[in-house]
């Protein structure tokens, strides 16, 4: 064959085209700015006009793909690696334990060891999917009707458990056949979205430190006292009394399914959220004094009968070793044994039936034992980490509604995780409150993921990148 | 923090505050309040895990163990001889768990372990109901026993789990097992299942008794947790028992075993073996004549047997009748205890009395009953006074019959009194005017003093529970009284147990050596090395080797013609023996009934003593007599007959006595009569000859057969060879002589046994061939004395 020469000089090369999966897609859409807000910086993004094809189902569905295959490759889309190999690691770290925990129990109540481990990796593993798939979804998202549906609809759940038939004589499982689920998981969420909504659209208020109206009002504004109770009570207006409003009733239903543990919890996200948004500190303070007195009340007087009897095995768990005080005992037992460095990965003793459902609550008793201080305070570091993590991934989200749902998730686990281990560690009374990650429990894991999905999506649609 | 976006960059370490609102300050508080219940976390784990961990630590390991016991083998008991007296071997104690048995299996199980075990049904199906976790039988299985429940209780068969609601609402899983399978369930085929619930058996171990109830009352037994309980099993506890081993598990809260190589093995360390003093032979044939005698006498309150080493203080045979079963303890052999119990309707009392007859017959008489001994203590006495010089062998006594001491008369069990008599005679005759005297001439203080010498003061110091403490022996003090001294002199008012008398009885026969009496000759461990070996202990030498044989010499002449203890007399041994019978005067004080201990000590040979033997019956009811030298002293002569062959003790015969002996008689048919006669007389026999015939054609006694030597060898010469009938008279109740008249007199021959035959004492007691009887003349026939009529 002859090749023709020619003098023509080659053509130059046309810029590569793109391919699709390396378009950049753009969720964050720059929210108005406050007088105390560094402005976000528009230097790692780019917007992109949505075209028509985005708009149509299935190219959300394929944007939504996209972007999960993004994660880890593209720096705009990817989340905030830290914070997703912690969440990895208490992940599998609290399988491998629950493992551990469960299988003599399981072993002894069922026949086979697995049992309990199988359900919770199958969780696991839908709760993995479902924490990518909703970390995909840009969280303020939620703002709206999204936050008053969710709100309502736990609303309904947490009404229709007390019409169901009791589980373990309290009213807070629904059945729903293949498994059980806790409205007051969902509820806690709804809270976290309806708090962080609420401080969103009212931060201002809720932040004053000027208050026109004083300027008509001589009388208070001459008197610093009445200027601080008027202050108090303008903030009372906006930052106390909605929450007491929308929320109240909810721990209400809590309260009387009767979930304690949950109350607490909830009441402590809740707190947070206020905290961090602006409620008036000396209002924190009188709750806190309320709190002291009512905990003076209860431990040393004996006016509440339940939770008295509660305290009573508390304070001694010995007076009624083999009953209530068992677990307690038991449980300490367990962190005794641990010592230093444990007594080795699944040779705990102590799950053999005397303590009473170890895959449970007192899961971290087991893992003192098994693994001795060391390990267990590597595992308290973990959640440390995670909780540092998820504060700062929060923060640097420029949008107060994402930064607000990101304190509270996070705000919920780690005090789930510190309560607990209080718990087991004697240092509050026996609640009844998981470990996350660690307890046994699928449709909680699940709920865990799915939040944790909202913070994975919290750090990706942050044009802030954390170091 | 690193909120570092922005357009300006913050300087250093003012940099992380940049961009943070009000927000951002809140959360630094809140992460402020994380960091310090963290660490309020941490410093309480610290303290959990490492400062104060030990409370808490040791519970729990102390809950999660488990400890199983290696049971140490008890050590098995030797005879003399090496002869296993008593062995351990493995038994299962049958637990059953009234809760747990199922009430379709109820009524099996209860009859299963009635028929297996030959208990009560009723017993059984009591404890199946029990109000209690466990129950346990009061039987322990054998290895057939146990194989055969256990074939009962595991079986093949088809399992099913079942899932059930309980009361709390909880599920829980139970397993359900078919014997046959059933294809509409899904069964499970399991081989060795354990388809009888709630009963166990459980390894231990029980003692097994080659010889029945040999030596029970010095062996004792073991009790249900393998612990001596009394004799020899009790004393040397510590030795047999061993020290049990150890599995330390990990188990879970329900008690189950956990899947954890966690396993301490602490080896047992088993029971040292006893080797005893005492000879199975021995023991038996004493315990063979005894148990007869108990029966014979209708004795009331047990009889007791010692043979002793009079050397070295070794018991070779003690036994106390009524005895029992060790294997099986608790049942009461005695009938008339038993039929006592029967008669009491009060169940309170009812148990105490099955109790008192338990320990009754557990108790060894032989060290642990004190007894007046009576006249068995005369030589004692006699040693003394002689020891100190206060009489001799030439010395003299009368005995009017009675000895006024203190103003009280004393009366010599013969009526008339005994008349002169020297110190042998005295013992011969058992006299207590003799005895009294010489106490009188001892005085308190040096009768006190051989008392406590001869260790009557003391207990022996034997190597067996239950020796009677101090208290029933007499106290110095009391012999200032001169009745006193005089009654002790022969025996009376005062107590020692039977141990006591014949270790002191030996000690007065032995040369005067106190031996300490023992019964365990070797500590054994179990790789066969002997531990501890018992030598013989000199306590002291109470008398003198000269005094002694004196005593020995006196002995042998009661043994002998005349003597009180002539029953006891076996041709061809050099028996020293003294009688005794001594009134229960607490008794008779308490009661007003009479009540006598018959006793008879004895030792063989005299010249050089090798054995003492002590039998007593308490409370013997014999119409015959209650006297030792009537009732008692047969059952020596008996005991002894067996037991000095079997030791090998020497036999010296009088010429008198050899003429008596057997010879075994030469065959002399188809000799000629010269020939015969001259055979026969070569052997010491006698001939007569019947028929005119050249030639012996027949001879009674046969040939090869034996007949005493001072017998008369009938020979026939007739042709059909047959000699002559003759008829057996009636010797009973006849005198020595009169016996060896008839016998003559009908050409049949006479051999002697028993006693008595020399003296005139003595009378025929039994013939071996009935009264009337045809039989050929020359036929020996034996006749048995005694010799009757004897007080002491």
């Amino acid at each position: 064959m002859e090749r023709i020469s020619t003098d023509r000089p080659p053509e130059p090369r046309r810029p590569k085209k793109r391919r699709s999966s390396e378009r950049r897609v753009d969720y964050y859409e720059p929210q108005a700015m406050y007088r105390d807000e560094v402005a976000p910086g528009r230097r790692h993004t780019r917007r992109r006009n949505a075209s028509r094809e985005d708009k149509t189902f299935w190219g959300k569905i394929r944007n939504a793909w996209r972007t999960m295959t993004g994660v880890f490759s593209n720096r705009r889309l990817a989340f905030d690696k830290p914070l997703f190999i912690i969440i990895i690691l208490l992940l599998v770290v609290g399988l491998v334990m629950m493992y551990s925990a469960s299988y003599a129990y399981a072993f002894y109540k069922t026949g086979d060891s697995l049992f309990y481990i199988k359900k919770q990796i199958a969780f696991a593993i839908a709760g993995v999917i479902l924490m990518f798939a909703v970390s995909t979804i840009p969280p303020h998202h939620f703002k709206g009707k999204w936050t008053n549906g969710l709100l309502l609809i736990s609303y309904g759940l947490l009404i229709l458990v007390l019409f169901l038939p009791r589980i373990q004589g309290v009213r807070r499982w629904i059945n729903l056949g293949f498994t059980t689920f806790q409205p007051s998981e969902i509820a806690k969420f709804a809270a976290i979205l309806w708090c962080a909504m609420y401080i969103t659209n009212h931060y201002k208020e809720m932040n004053l430190t000027s208050y026109p109206d004083l300027e008509t009002k001589a009388r208070i504004n001459k008197n610093k006292v009445r200027k601080w109770f008027y202050a108090m009570g303008q903030n009372f207006k906006v930052a106390v009394l909605p929450f007491l409003v929308f929320l109240g009733p909810m721990l209400g239903l809590i309260v009387i399914e009767p979930h304690l543990s949950c109350t607490i919890l909830v009441v402590l996200i809740i707190g947070t959220q206020m905290f961090v948004g602006g409620t008036k500190k000396a209002y924190f303070g009188i709750l806190g004094a309320l709190a002291v007195i009512a905990g003076y009340l209860v431990i040393y007087t004996d006016i509440v009968p339940y939770g008295g009897s509660r305290i009573k095995v508390w304070k001694d768990p010995f007076v009624d070793k083999l009953g209530d005080g068992w677990q307690n005992i038991q449980s300490l037992y367990a962190i005794s044994s641990g010592g230093l460095f444990g007594v080795g990965m699944g040779n705990s003793k102590q799950k053999y039936l005397y303590i009473s459902e170890p895959q449970n609550d007192f899961i971290f008793a087991v893992i003192c034992e098994e693994l001795g201080l060391i390990g267990a305070m590597l595992i308290i570091l973990m959640f440390v980490f995670f909780v540092w993590r998820g504060f700062t991934v929060s923060l640097a989200n420029p949008d107060r509604f994402c930064r607000l749902v990101g304190i509270g998730i996070t705000s919920q686990i780690g005090f789930q995780m510190i309560l607990n281990i209080c718990v087991v560690t004697k240092m509050v009374p026996n609640t009844g409150i998981s470990l996350p990650f660690f307890s046994y429990g699928g449709t909680s894991l699940m709920m865990l993921l799915t939040e944790i999905g909202v913070l994975l999506a919290i750090s990706r649609t942050s044009p802030n990148k954390v170091v | 923090m690193d909120n570092n976006s922005g357009k300006g960059r913050f300087p250093g370490f003012l940099r992380k505050y940049r961009g943070l609102d009000h927000m951002g300050k809140n959360v630094t508080i809140l992460k402020a309040v994380v960091v310090v219940c963290v660490l309020a976390i941490f410093y309480n784990l610290l303290k959990l895990m490492i400062w104060d961990s030990d409370e808490y630590k040791q519970a729990a390991v102390s809950q999660q163990l488990k400890t199983e016991t290696l049971a140490a083998d008890r050590g098995t008991i030797y005879d003399a001889n090496g002869e296993k007296l008593v062995q351990s071997a493995a038994a299962w104690v049958i637990n059953l768990y009234p809760a747990q048995i199922k009430e379709n299996q109820r009524e099996e199980l209860c009859q299963k372990l009635a028929e297996v075990l030959d208990l009560d049904y009723d017993y059984i199906k009591g404890r199946s109901n029990m109000n209690t976790v466990s129950a346990r039988l009061s039987v322990k299985a054998d290895k057939e026993q146990k194989d055969l429940l256990q074939d009962f209780i595991y079986r093949t068969c088809y399992v099913r789990k079942v899932k059930k609601v309980g009361e709390d609402g909880k599920s829980y899983y139970e397993e359900e097992a078919y014997l046959e399978d059933d294809p509409s369930m899904e069964l499970k085929k399991v081989e060795h299942y354990k388809y009888i619930k709630g009963i166990s058996l459980d390894a231990d171990s029980k003692r097994y008794y080659y010889h029945g109830s040999l030596a029970s009352t010095v062996l004792g037994f073991t009790n249900f947790e393998n612990v001596g309980s009394e004799g020899l099993e009790s004393y040397y506890n510590n030795e047999l028992k061993g020290v049990d081993g150890k599995i330390i598990k990990a188990q879970n809260s329900k008690g189950g075993e956990m899947p954890f190589d966690y396993e301490t093995v602490i080896d047992p360390i088993n029971g040292n073996s006893l080797e005893l003093t005492i000879d199975a032979n021995i023991q038996s044939v004493l315990e063979k004549y005894l148990r007869q005698a108990y029966v014979d006498n209708n004795v009331e309150n047990r009889a007791v047997g010692i043979i002793m080493n009079v050397k070295t203080g070794a018991i070779l045979g003690m036994a106390t009748m009524n005895d029992f079963d060790p294997a099986d303890y608790l049942t009461i052999r005695d009938p008339a205890a038993l039929q006592e119990i029967a008669e009491i309707e009060d169940p309170d009392k009812k148990k105490d009395a099955i109790n008192t007859a338990r320990q009754h017959q557990w108790r060894n008489k032989a060290v642990s009953d004190a007894y007046e001994p009576g006249s068995v203590f005369k030589p004692i006495t006699m040693s003394a006074a002689l020891e100190e010089g206060l009489t001799d062998m030439n010395d003299t006594f009368n005995c009017p019959g009675y000895k006024v001491v203190g103003g009280r008369t004393i009366h010599c069990h013969k009526a008339g009194g005994h008349g002169t008599e020297t110190l042998t005679q005295g013992m011969m005759n058992s006299c207590n005017p003799v005895l009294m005297t010489l106490g009188e001439r001892l005085g308190a203080a040096n009768f006190y003093k051989y008392f406590t010498a001869y260790g009557l003061t003391n207990g022996t110091g034997i190597d067996l529970p239950g020796e009677a403490p101090g208290g029933s022996y007499h106290k110095e003090a009391d012999l200032a009284k001169p009745q006193e001294l005089a009654t002790s002199s022969f025996g009376q008012t005062f107590t020692v147990t039977p141990i006591q008398m014949i270790t002191a009885f030996a000690a007065a026969t032995n040369g005067g050596y106190l031996m300490q009496p023992y019964v365990v000759q070797k500590v054994i461990d179990p790789n066969g090395n002997i531990v501890k070996s018992h030598e013989p202990v000199v306590k002291r030498q109470v008398i003198s080797a000269e005094t002694s044989k004196n005593i020995d010499m006196m002995l042998e002449a009661t043994a002998g013609v005349g003597g009180t203890a002539h029953n006891v007399y076996i041709s061809g041994y050099r028996i020293g023996a003294k009688t005794g019978t001594s009134e229960k005067i607490a008794t008779l004080a308490t009661t007003g009934e009479r009540k006598y201990v018959a006793s008879m000590g004895a030792v063989v040979p005299v010249d050089d003593p090798e054995i003492a033997i002590l039998i007593l019956f308490d409370e013997p009811n014999n119409p015959r007599s209650h006297g030792g030298g009537t009732i008692v002293a047969p059952v020596v002569r008996n005991v002894l007959a067996e037991v000095l062959p079997y030791l090998g003790i020497d036999t010296i015969y009088s010429e008198n006595d050899a003429r008596l002996m057997d010879t075994l008689v030469p065959n002399a048919v188809g000799k000629t009569v010269e020939e015969a006669t001259e055979m026969m007389e070569a052997k010491g026999l006698q001939v007569r000859v019947i028929g005119e015939g050249g030639s012996v054609t027949g001879q009674i006694p046969a040939g090869g057969k034996s007949a005493p030597k001072s017998s008369t060898i009938v020979f026939t010469t007739t042709s059909d060879g047959e000699v002559p009938m003759t008829t057996v008279p009636d010797l009973v109740g006849l005198s020595p002589t009169q016996v060896a008249y008839a016998v003559k007199n009908r050409n049949l021959n006479i051999r002697y046994s028993g006693t008595g035959y020399e003296s005139s004492s003595g009378v025929a007691k039994s013939q071996d061939i009935p009264v009337g009887s045809r039989v050929e003349q020359g036929t020996v026939v034996t006749v048995e004395f005694s010799v009757a009529g004897i007080t002491d």
